[in-house]
Formats: C-alpha cells, sequence, structure tokens
C-alpha cells in the first residue's frame, strides 16, 4: 500500500524541512548584512522562494507526482536518470550532514557541553532511521501535531518578551541600498530552494495538482515565523548586539520570564526546536532514500537506509569537524550548490518539457 | 492491511456448522444404539458427569438413550420436556412404526424443547454436549437429536466493579455471552444490530459474538476483524486478553489498539459509533475495536454529566497521562542537567533535601519507582482484609520514615506519589499500564541525557504511534492526520446537541447521528418554552 | 507483521534495553551534575589587585536557607545562610578554577542574581568581564550589575535581614527601586551591553554600597533590628565605552529617569506657596509619566524636544488650600512641572559636563536623521555634536486625583 500525505501535511512538511535550521542560521546572516533591515531581506528572498516553489509545483503538476527520477529516465535517457540522481544524492546526503552538524553543534554549545558528539550524533540517527523507516505518513503526522503546537509556544514568547519588545529599534527603516539587501538574501535564498525536497515528496501527494500550492503555503510560514523570530530580536536587542552572537535566533529565549519565579526558559523552547529539527533530519533523510531508490532502482529500504544514516553521520562528525568551516559554508558555499540543485536542474528540466510540449502541439496542428 | 498471522490452516465456520476442526476426519453414526453410545463413552472417558440415560429397554421396541453432562444442563427442563414426555408416550410405546418415523414423532411432537437439532457425526455430538444440549440417541437410526437444555449456574449481573461511574447505567456484563448480547439488544432495538458468533480454542471452543451496526460499521474493518478471528489458532481462550493479543495490531508496540470494559452502555456506545464489539463468553470484559490513542482517555461518565464538566476531566486526563509518564524524568532532567530553569528558591530548598541523600537522583527515582510499583502488585493481590495493613506500611515507611532516615529526598516522594495518583486518572486500565513501563525507560534516558533525551523519546513514540493503526484506521486519527471537525469528542466533550454526525474515525462514513432538519438549538428551547408560559 | 519482522523488531527491541542499561551505568558523567555537588552561586563581585583580578562568589547555603532544613542537618548553631569565597587569578576564569581548591562545591552560575564591579576595575573596562557574560552558557545574561566604590567583594558578605537570600534580596531592592522612586533603573547584564553597544556607547549602572565601615557577617551580630550597617543603593555610575567616567547624584539621575522616559512612579516634592515660602513643603506622587524626545535640526545643532506628561496624586500638603478651586490646583501643577523642569535641568547639566550619552540621544538622532547620522559616524564627531545639542524640556502634569480629603488639613482648622 503506497501512503498518502495530504495537501496540509505537505504543507507543514515544507515548513519544517526549511524553518527548523533556518531560524538558527540566517538571522546571524541577515543581520551582519542589513542590520535593522533584515525584515526586508527575509521578505525580499521569500518572494525569489515562492517563484521557486511554483518552479518545482509546475514540475509536479506536469508529471502527475511520477517518481522524479524515474519519470526523467522514461523521458529522456536512463543514464541521465542516473547521472543526476547521483547529483542528487551527493547533494542531499551533504546537505542532511550539514544539518546534523548544526543540530549537534547547537547541542553542544547550549544544552549538552560534556556529552560526547558521537552519542548525539548517535541517538538523532536512531531516532530519524526510525522515522524513516515508518515512513512519509509517519513523518507528515508527528510534523503536523509540531506545527500545531506553534499554537501553544508563539503566544507564551511573545508574552514572555512583552517588557523588553521595542518597536524603535527597528527604526531607520531602508537604510541598506537594494545591492546590499540582495546580497545579504542569497543565502536565505538558498534556504527557501529547500521547497525542492517536494520533488521526492511528490509521488506521496495525495492531489499533485496542488503541489504549487504546497510550496506557497509552506513558505508563506516560514516567513511568518522567521519575520517574528527577526522582528522580536531586533526588537528586544537592537541591530548591534544581534550581530555579536552566535545564535541570534535564541538569544530572545535568555531572557523570556514570567515574573520573577520562573526565568531561564530557554531550554524549554530549545526543546521544542529540538523535536522540529528531528522531522527535518527525517525528511531529508527519506529523501535521500527515495533518491538513492529511484537512481539505483531498488524497491526495498532496510538496508540501504542504515547504509545511508552511516554515511551522513560519517559526513557528519568528520567533515564538518570545524564550526568556522560550516559557518563559512552556510554564509557563501551554500548558494551555488544550493541554486544548481534546487533551482537550475528543476528549471532546465521545466523549460525541456515545455520546448517538447509545444513541438508536440505544433506537430499536432501541422498534422 | 497487512495480515498479521499468515499461518491459518483450519478455516472456522459460525456455530451452526460442523466445528471440526480438532480431528479433520468426521465420524459418522452407526445405526446402531449400543454402539453408538460405546463410541460416546469411549470419546469421553469415565467422565463422571456424563450422564447416560436409557429408556424403552424392555418393551425393546424402540430403545432410546438420552446423554447429557450433568450441571450443564437444566434438570427440571431434561426431566419435564424431556424425559416425562417420551416415557409417558403411549404412541412410541403401542404403534408399530418405522424408526424413522419414531425419530421424527420424537422430534416434532413428544420432545418439547424450543431449540433441536439433528446431529450426524461424533464430533457434533460431543460439541453439543458440552454446550448443555441433551442428546437422543434412538436404535436404527444414523442420525441423533440434540436439545436444547442449557441451564448452568450463572452470576447475577452486578455493577461493574472496575468502571465505575457516578451517574448512569449500573449494569455490566457477566461471564455468560447470551446475557451479554441481551443487555446489548436491550440497549441498541434496531434491526441493524448484528450479532456474529465464532467459536474459537480448539479445546476450550469458547464462544465469541461480535457485535455491530450494519451499515455504520466499516465492511472493511469488518473483513478485517473475520479474517483475524478466522485466522487464530490457539487451544484456549479463558479471557479477552487472549483475543485482544491474538488480533491486536502492531506487533510488540506497549500501546493497546483494541479497547476493553465490561459496561454494556460503553460497547453499544462504541458500537454506535462505528466500532465493533466484540464479546467473549467466560468473562465479563469485551472488547471494541478499532480504538484509537484518544478512545483510551473517553469515559462513558463524559456522555452522562454536563459536557463543561466532561470537558474539564478529559483535559485533566490527558494532562495527568503527561504528567504521569514524564514527572519523574522531568524532575531528573530538570534538578540534574537543566538547574537554571527552576526558580531559585525552590531549588535552594530542592538541594537542602538532597543534602544527605546518599543516591543519584535518578538511583533515586527508580527505586522509588519501583517500590510504589511493589506496594501496588502487592495491594491487588492481598486479601481484603490485609488490604489496610499495606497502605499503612506504604504510607508509613515510604512516605515519612525514607525521608527521615535520609534514604531518599522529599520533594522525590511527592513526585513519586503525584506521578501514581495520575496514573490512576486515566480510565482505560490498558492505557495506564502503558505508561507505567514507558515512564522507567524516560527516566534513565533523562537520566543520561536530559531534556534532550526526554525529547528524543517523546519523538520516537510519536512517530511510532503515528505510524500505528487499529484495523487500518491510523491510531492517531483525527489529530493526526488531522480532521477538525471531527475534534468535538477529542479534548472536550461538546454537548450532545453539536455532536450532529458521526466522525469517520471507527466508522465507515460520516453520517447523521440527529436530523438536522427541525433543528432546535438550547436557545431556541427557552424561547418556546416562555412562550409556552406567557398566556 | 509477518513473523520475521516480529523477530528482527524483538532483537532491535533487546538492543535498545541493553544499551540503555549499559548507559545507566554511565550516568553521572558527561552534563549529569547532582544539586548536592553544586554551589548555587547568588552573586559575585569582580575587584583588582596588584593587577590581578579577585573574584568573590557567594554561594547559597541550601540547609541554612530553606525552611525544611534537609534531612541529615541539624548541626547545633546557625548557619550563615551563604557563603564567600575569594580567589585571585591573571584572568577570572582562573580565579574560577581557583575556587575549587578551596570549595567543595563546582561553582553553578546560572541562579546568580548580582554582580557587583569595583569602580576600579570598571575606570580600567569591564569588556573582559562582559565578554565572559555572554560566552559562558551556564552564566546568565539576566544578572543585575552593581558598581562600588569600596571592595566589592566587602559588599557580597553583608548580612541582610528579612530576605536571607542576599543576591534576591538585592535584585528585590533594586526592582522596587525603580517600581516605586524611579531615581533609576537596575541594569542586568545584556542590557549593560547592548546600552554600550548601541550607538550612543554610553551605560549608568547603579551604585550598591554598605551605609558603615564595619561588615556585619556573623549570624549572631544580625539579630538587632536596627543594623548598624546596611546594605543600600547610592549614585549612579556612568560609563562610556565599558569604563567608568563618573558618577552621579540620585538626584540628577532622577532627572535621567524623566529624559529617557524610565518613571514608573514617583515622589516630588514641591512648594505650595511659592509666593511666601521657598520651602518644599507637599508632595505629590507622580503616577505615571510619559517622555517623547524629539530631535530637531537646528541648522548648526541638534536641539532635544523632551516632552513630559504625567498624572499625579496629591499626597501630602503643609499649607492652606482648597482643593475644590481649580486655580490652586493649576497652581502646585505649576510648581511640579517646575520641580521636574529643575531636575532635568541639572541632570542635564551633569551629563552634558561628563561628556557621555546616557540619554541615548544617539540613537534617537540615527532614526530621526539617518543621513546626517552616517556623517556623524564617518567624522567620528559625536562627541562634539553631543556638547553643542540644547535641551527644550516641557513638562506638563496634571494632578486628578486628590486623595481622601479635599481640604489640607490647615484649611480644616482654621475654618
Amino acid at each position: 500500500m503506497i501512503q498518502k500525505i495530504s495537501t496540509a501535511q505537505a504543507a507543514m512538511l515544507v515548513f519544517n524541512a526549511i524553518a527548523p535550521t533556518a531560524t538558527v542560521v540566517l538571522p546571524i546572516i541577515l543581520g551582519t548584512y542589513l542590520e535593522q533591515d533584515s525584515p526586508i531581506g527575509i521578505l525580499f528572498s521569500a518572494c525569489v522562494g515562492m517563484a521557486i516553489a511554483a518552479l518545482i509545483g509546475s514540475i509536479i503538476k506536469y508529471n502527475q507526482g511520477a517518481p522524479f527520477l524515474e519519470w526523467i529516465g522514461k523521458r529522456s535517457s536512463r543514464w541521465l536518470a542516473v547521472v543526476l540522481g547521483i547529483f542528487l544524492l551527493q547533494y542531499y546526503l551533504d546537505a542532511s550532514a550539514a544539518i546534523m552538524r548544526e543540530f549537534v553543534n547547537f547541542l553542544k554549545d547550549n544544552v549538552l557541553l560534556q556529552t560526547p558528539v558521537f552519542v548525539l550524533v548517535g541517538t538523532s540517527l536512531l531516532i530519524i532511521i526510525y522515522a524513516a523507516h515508518k515512513g512519509i505518513e509517519a513523518i507528515a503526522r508527528v510534523n503536523s501535531i509540531l506545527v500545531l503546537l506553534y499554537l501553544l509556544f508563539l503566544p507564551s514568547f511573545m508574552f514572555g518578551l512583552g517588557d523588553y519588545l521595542n518597536v524603535h529599534r527597528l527604526l531607520p527603516m531602508f537604510q541598506h541600498s537594494f545591492a546590499s539587501v540582495t546580497l545579504a538574501s542569497l543565502t536565505p535564498v538558498a534556504w527557501m530552494s529547500e521547497v525542492s525536497i517536494l520533488l521526492f515528496l511528490a509521488p506521496y501527494l495525495k492531489s499533485p495538482d496542488k503541489a504549487r500550492r504546497i510550496g506557497w503555503i509552506g513558505l508563506l510560514f516560514v516567513t511568518v515565523i522567521m519575520q517574528i523570530i527577526m522582528l522580536t530580536t531586533l526588537m528586544t536587542f537592537g541591530p548591534e548586539y544581534l550581530k555579536s552572537s552566535t545564535y541570534p535566533g535564541f538569544v530572545t529565549f535568555d531572557i523570556i520570564h514570567f515574573g520573577n519565579f520562573w526565568e531561564n526558559l530557554n531550554i524549554v523552547f530549545i526543546s521544542y526546536w529540538i523535536l522540529s529539527v528531528y522531522m527535518k533530519l527525517a525528511m531529508f533523510l527519506f529523501a535521500t532514500l527515495e533518491c538513492f531508490k529511484q537512481t539505483f532502482r531498488v524497491r526495498e529500504n532496510g538496508p540501504y537506509l542504515i547504509g545511508l544514516a552511516l554515511i551522513i553521520a560519517a559526513e557528519c562528525l568528520f567533515t564538518w569537524k570545524q564550526p568556522a568551516k560550516l559557518n563559512e559554508f552556510n554564509a557563501q558555499g551554500r548558494f551555488p550548490v544550493y541554486m544548481l540543485i534546487n533551482v537550475l536542474i528543476p528549471l532546465s528540466i521545466y523549460l525541456c518539457c515545455l520546448v517538447k510540449r509545444t513541438v508536440a502541439k505544433r506537430k499536432g496542428q501541422a498534422a | 492491511m497487512k495480515p498479521l498471522f499468515t499461518f491459518n490452516n483450519s478455516k472456522k465456520a459460525p456455530k451452526n456448522d460442523q466445528p471440526d476442526r480438532a480431528v479433520p476426519v468426521s465420524r459418522p453414526l452407526s445405526h446402531s444404539l449400543e454402539a453408538n453410545l460405546l463410541e460416546l463413552q469411549q470419546g469421553v472417558g469415565k467422565s463422571s458427569d456424563v450422564v447416560f440415560r436409557r429408556i424403552g429397554q424392555i418393551t425393546d421396541k424402540f430403545p432410546l438413550a438420552l446423554v447429557y453432562i450433568n450441571g450443564l444442563v437444566n434438570s427440571d427442563k431434561v426431566n419435564q420436556a424431556i424425559l416425562q414426555p417420551l416415557t409417558e408416550s403411549t404412541d412410541l410405546k403401542e404403534k408399530e412404526m418405522t424408526a424413522e418415523a419414531a425419530f421424527n414423532l420424537i422430534q416434532d411432537q413428544i420432545v418439547k424443547v424450543s431449540d433441536m437439532a439433528e446431529l450426524k457425526t461424533f464430533e457434533t455430538l460431543q460439541a453439543s454436549l458440552f454446550e448443555g444440549n441433551t442428546v437422543i440417541l434412538t436404535e436404527g437410526m444414523n442420525r441423533a437429536l440434540a436439545a436444547d437444555t442449557a441451564g448452568w449456574e450463572k452470576r447475577s449481573i452486578t455493577e461493574p466493579s472496575s468502571h465505575g461511574v457516578i451517574r448512569g447505567p449500573k449494569e455490566s456484563f457477566t461471564e455468560d455471552l447470551r446475557t451479554g448480547t441481551a443487555l446489548l439488544r436491550r440497549r441498541i432495538k434496531s434491526p441493524d444490530l448484528r450479532v456474529e458468533e465464532y467459536k474459537i480454542g480448539q479445546r476450550t471452543q469458547t464462544s465469541i459474538a461480535i457485535v455491530y451496526l450494519k451499515g455504520i460499521a466499516d465492511e472493511e474493518v469488518l473483513a478485517e476483524l473475520r479474517r483475524r478471528l478466522n485466522g487464530i489458532n490457539t487451544d484456549r481462550v479463558l479471557g479477552s486478553n487472549y483475543i485482544e493479543e491474538l488480533i491486536g495490531d502492531g506487533g510488540l508496540t506497549p500501546f493497546p489498539t483494541i479497547q476493553n470494559t465490561e459496561r454494556p452502555d460503553a460497547i453499544a456506545g462504541g458500537v454506535l459509533e462505528g466500532q465493533i464489539g466484540i464479546l467473549i463468553d467466560g468473562t465479563p470484559f469485551s472488547l471494541l475495536a478499532p480504538s484509537v490513542f484518544f478512545n483510551f482517555f473517553q469515559s462513558v461518565e463524559d456522555y452522562n454529566q454536563r459536557f463543561d464538566i466532561s470537558s474539564f476531566l478529559r483535559i485533566i486526563r490527558y494532562l495527568s497521562f503527561f504528567v504521569s509518564m514524564m514527572l519523574p524524568a522531568l524532575y531528573i532532567a530538570i534538578t540534574t542537567f537543566h538547574q537554571e530553569m527552576v526558580p531559585t528558591t525552590l531549588l535552594v530548598s530542592l538541594a537542602a533535601q538532597r543534602e544527605g541523600v546518599p543516591f543519584p537522583a535518578l538511583i533515586e527515582a527508580l527505586m522509588m519507582e519501583l517500590t510504589f510499583d511493589v506496594l501496588r502488585e502487592a495491594g491487588v493481590r492481598m486479601p481484603r482484609a490485609i488490604g489496610p495493613a499495606i497502605s499503612i506500611v506504604g504510607a508509613l515507611v515510604l512516605g515519612q520514615a525514607a525521608v527521615q532516615a535520609g534514604l531518599v529526598s522529599a520533594a522525590m516522594v511527592i513526585v513519586v506519589s503525584f506521578t501514581a495518583i495520575c496514573n490512576f486518572v486515566i480510565p482505560a486500565q490498558t492505557m495506564a499500564n502503558v505508561i507505567r513501563l514507558l515512564r522507567f525507560l524516560m527516566m534513565l534516558i533523562a537520566g543520561i541525557l536530559g531534556l534532550f533525551g526526554i525529547m528524543s523519546f517523546l519523538i520516537v513514540l510519536l512517530i511510532h504511534m503515528a505510524g500505528l493503526h487499529s484495523f487500518g484506521v491510523p491510531y492517531l486519527k483525527p489529530v493526526a492526520p488531522m480532521t477538525p471537525r471531527y475534534l468535538k469528542d477529542i479534548f472536550i466533550r461538546a454537548p450532545h446537541w453539536m455532536m450532529k454526525t458521526r466522525p469517520k474515525i471507527a466508522a465507515a462514513q460520516e453520517t447523521q447521528k440527529q436530523s438536522s432538519v427541525p433543528e432546535v438549538k438550547p436557545a431556541d428551547r427557552s424561547s418556546q418554552h416562555k412562550e409556552d408560559d406567557s398566556p | 507483521m509477518n513473523k520475521g519482522s516480529r523477530k528482527r523488531s524483538r532483537r532491535g527491541l533487546l538492543a535498545i534495553l541493553s544499551f540503555s542499561l549499559a548507559t545507566a551505568g554511565m550516568t553521572a558523567c558527561w552534563d549529569n551534575r547532582e544539586l548536592n555537588e553544586l554551589g548555587i552561586v547568588s552573586g559575585s563581585a569582580y575587584d583588582r589587585e596588584d593587577g590581578q583580578w579577585v573574584t568573590t562568589y557567594q554561594i547559597i547555603n541550601p540547609s541554612a536557607t530553606s525552611s525544611q532544613g534537609g534531612g541529615g542537618g541539624g548541626q547545633g548553631g546557625p548557619s550563615p545562610p551563604f557563603l564567600t569565597f575569594t580567589e585571585r587569578g591573571s584572568t577570572i576564569m582562573e580565579a574560577v578554577a581557583r575556587s575549587n581548591l578551596t570549595s567543595t562545591r563546582q561553582l553553578y552560575f546560572a541562579h546568580s542574581r548580582i554582580t557587583v564591579i569595583n569602580e576600579k576595575v570598571a575606570r580600567e573596562g569591564i569588556a573582559q568581564l562582559l565578554d565572559l557574560f555572554l560566552r559562558k552558557p551556564d552564566a546568565s545574561e539576566t544578572v543585575n550589575v552593581f558598581l562600588s566604590e569600596r571592595r566589592a567583594g566587602d559588599i557580597l558578605n553583608q548580612l541582610m535581614q528579612i530576605t536571607k537570600n542576599q543576591g534576591t534580596g538585592i535584585q528585590l531592592m533594586i526592582q522596587q527601586e525603580s517600581e516605586l522612586t524611579s531615581y533609576y533603573q537596575g541594569i542586568k547584564m545584556f542590557e549593560l551591553s547592548m546600552a554600550l553597544s548601541s550607538e550612543s556607547h554610553c551605560a549608568a549602572i547603579p551604585e550598591i554600597k554598605l551605609t558603615n565601615r564595619e561588615i556585619i557577617n556573623k549570624i549572631q551580630e544580625a539579630e538587632s533590628t536596627d543594623l548598624p550597617t546596611r546594605i543600600a543603593l547610592g549614585r549612579l555610575g556612568i560609563l562610556k565605552k565599558d569604563r567608568f567616567i563618573g558618577w552621579m547624584s540620585d538626584r540628577e539621575a532622577f532627572g535621567l529617569s524623566f529624559m529617557t522616559d524610565k518613571i514608573n512612579s514617583a515622589i516630588i516634592p514641591f512648594t505650595s506657596d511659592p509666593e511666601h515660602n521657598e520651602k518644599l513643603d507637599a508632595s505629590a506622587n507622580l503616577m505615571d509619566s510619559k517622555t517623547i524626545v524629539r530631535p530637531v535640526w537646528e541648522g548648526d545643532h541638534f536641539v532635544m524636544d523632551i516632552d513630559v506628561k504625567g498624572n499625579a496624586m496629591l499626597l501630602e500638603l503643609k499649607g492652606k488650600a482648597d482643593l475644590s478651586k481649580p486655580a490652586e490646583v493649576s497652581k502646585f501643577e505649576r510648581n511640579i512641572e517646575q520641580n521636574i523642569l529643575e531636575y532635568i535641568n541639572r541632570s542635564w547639566r551633569t551629563v552634558k559636563k561628563l561628556g557621555a550619552d546616557v540619554t541615548m540621544f544617539a540613537p534617537l538622532i540615527h532614526r530621526a536623521f539617518p543621513k546626517r547620522w552616517e556623517h556623524i559616524e564617518k567624522e567620528g564627531n559625536w562627541d562634539t555634536v553631543f556638547q553643542e545639542i540644547e535641551i527644550r524640556p516641557r513638562v506638563s502634569i496634571s494632578i486628578d486625583r486628590f486623595g481622601l480629603s479635599s481640604k489640607s488639613y490647615k484649611s480644616v482648622e482654621q475654618d
């Protein structure tokens, strides 16, 4: 029985495929370039993200939710599909490892300072293997519950910060040139382009026609959440303080307090964040597995799942050992790779399809 | 849906067919009465409760024999409806007729029992005996008659002992299957209420009835349930858990996917929502399937009280569930990993209590939790007269003295006792037991990885539950996958007049519970009342 | 589910079980700290002597502080509610590390409420300290910061009455001061670093002091009703670019509170009858007050329009007055306004003298005149621009409540 996920669930998946790590990485990148104008940067990158979502959605609509690589294999040559598959596989393995490393770094910095890295990696690995093994349906369901929990966490977050918010810290607006807005938005655009994970979720969509809408809704939520975090951070601390912090998206958690008796609640919010990162990781592992299965035309999951997970773990443990290296990759190296995989490849495929269709139409008319 | 059991080696049929599973070859009756009796006697051995009663040996015209099991039959009935007519029948004594005609005469006129059946093999004959029938064998016939004379000692209907309510019916099922189906019929007087019977267990031959509402219960679920029941290969069914484990989903999941209750109104309620009731002979506990996670937090009491208080109580139950599962783990995580979270004053007094406690918090908590479970088990097993002694020993020794002796901290005693009390709030015992086990795992992981560990464990649990099904129904339905309009009876209990449709959780379709045409809202009701009063 | 996968999942379960049992043995390593291994720090103090850091930590003594007194204890005499450790080191963390040589407990900073910095340390710069607090994960950014003229460690040794936990007590003191009196606000570590990293690069830290030379640090000494020495809040210390540059008296600080819109509630003494009597003989409680500061560019310098609006309640009155007459009331209002104006001007003179923008004018100008601010930043002449700033305060106070009597007692007496 093939598992199916509804449109709303898919939109939430897209949301959690982007939001959890974006909230850690983006504020500092945006804040360094744009300071108090960062919200504009988010809006700008959201617009670009929407365009990418539209592109991905169009492809899915065009192939009616067929497995992506198999579809390419059928339409063009088998070998192109394999080459493309290996490319994508490499990208997904890389991305998963980077996410995992960010997650572990964050835990090491904030929560478990002494616990060895391999324990953290091992624990999260077991969990995501289990999740990916259970399939996309289970992931989507848990994910939807987690997204609904925002209804609980967001108000308490805002309430706890109440005293500190100062709108004037957002002034003066539009101080930065359009060029710097574009420059700062490059990285967020790269993150937004992760919406392309939809290509691998497509076979499981109940209604692949709505893929475009799924992407848009997901990105809309990402934008809203990013905006809330960015705005609250700016409004509490102002742009200068933000630049000096490693995790600007989380500094606000430190000062949340309810009355005089309940302080230092950051761990509560971090726990919630941990849950959503698990979802993101599980999704990426699932997409990696899908990619692998489609590339090499295998049907069963078992051994490959564990193998892929181990590769991710190894890459996470050894390639990204230096936090500085990862930060640099986040700030600069990510953009070209993400653009190539998430935008350029789908775009060229889409264009090919368009050309083919018009040619076919003309032929039809000619005949 | 994948089949749960694939090692189905014999096909089983409903009651009135031949229950011939134990011995594949059936042995027909012979024409000779003596031979038949001999064979029967060999079959049951020298069991003292099997009665062989011969009639008509003197006249020699139509020798007969009655066979029944003492204790399973109502002996008054046997005497008055079978023995007396047979012995007093002048036709049988005087008329000349063939064995066939006599057999028909007995069946049609002489024996005054409502339910009669013809038997042709020894196997059916034996099975019929064990159900309390009286078997009539005649000379010259290779068929036998079975007259329903069942009547054994039964417990009368009492108040439910495990699922008490304050306002609501006070009947409970008894061990007798017929009483059970009757109690249900009395609650749902609809021709759509169907009862299907199965015999399960090669040796125990336990009767099992599945009860459902035709048109409301999902046919796919029904087919799946029938398939699983037919697939059961066991020699015994002595209680409802045998069935529950043999047909339940999920392999090694700790979570129950089938509800059990001894309340007929609970089963009736479930059946009306599209669930299928499974009644088992020999136990007052019946099953309801398919059951989702949230069913285990609903209690019949919710529907017998006003919606506001029921909603409040239900929220309390969910809270208790989480508290009971996580409180000790959270205590460990917070006091050994995340001390910054605790308000300073509280932290200082916790620290003061921990001065002089020799064990780490994890060991302390494990010790106390285990002690509590020991006490609880002791409380259940103790004869009633000694019960109070246990509670005194438990409360005094473990509460007061352990703290004073410096073995555990006072806060830990509070945590453990509150956890225990919360555990009793959950209406379904099976669900409460899940937490008792998970709690220990959670404490262990909290002691190793703190809140991160707890969160990791929670997400594993969530993923596990999200992947679980009960007869094809997702276990977390209607929350994940989410259907907002089905949430009226999940976390809260909406007023009855708001729940117009039957949610498609267990039911096949979303159907009307209340006709929506002459809709009278509470506000309208009161205004009508006023108008009546005013003139 | 078939038999095979059942078997597999059973093996999985066994693996998980044995893993967790094995790791249960390893507990008590990694990040896990038992409560009775922790020394809960409630306050810290930093001094510098002979080019070395001298750090003092105040550790809560749980069994003396909590009402319950613990299970094992029961020693004879009362033990002090907190203990202090003083250590030296060339860096702050070295001093912390050295504390492990004398203390039985590992220092735990997350519940620290106050940090006292010696004036001399502050003169040399507190960048190192700020960095430590923002970097170290378990140091809470929400500690209240104070300056001290005498050895900062002495403050932490002083016992307090009623409140056993001194750190919390001092935090309460500064909170109540800012709620009810509003001379100045307490400042938390992250607020301090925010202020210092803002455009104005200035911050104000309240002073904490002991009212007498000797320190009450024995529990028996603390048993009198009127302690000879108490902890008290004093002046307001001004920092510019992480260095201490001078003090403002509490009155001057009061004016600063008006300028920076930090008034929650304040008592304003005033003269009820300035024509006949110059003495302050009445007071009003400023219930709420709002200040709006608007920078205006006037050709060659900035002028700050400071608008203070507030509502007050009359509290005490010496002279004759009939409060039912609006003229009488508005006379009082004008007197109050006059007084507040006086506070503001006095405070502004001091601020100008110190040359430190604790009034936070720089961010305001940045927001209102981004182009001009860019120019100032490029030139790096904010200090001279600041010296040329002129303030134009306007105060309007309305007395809208008179308490329970409508006439002054003196008027009643004479009637």
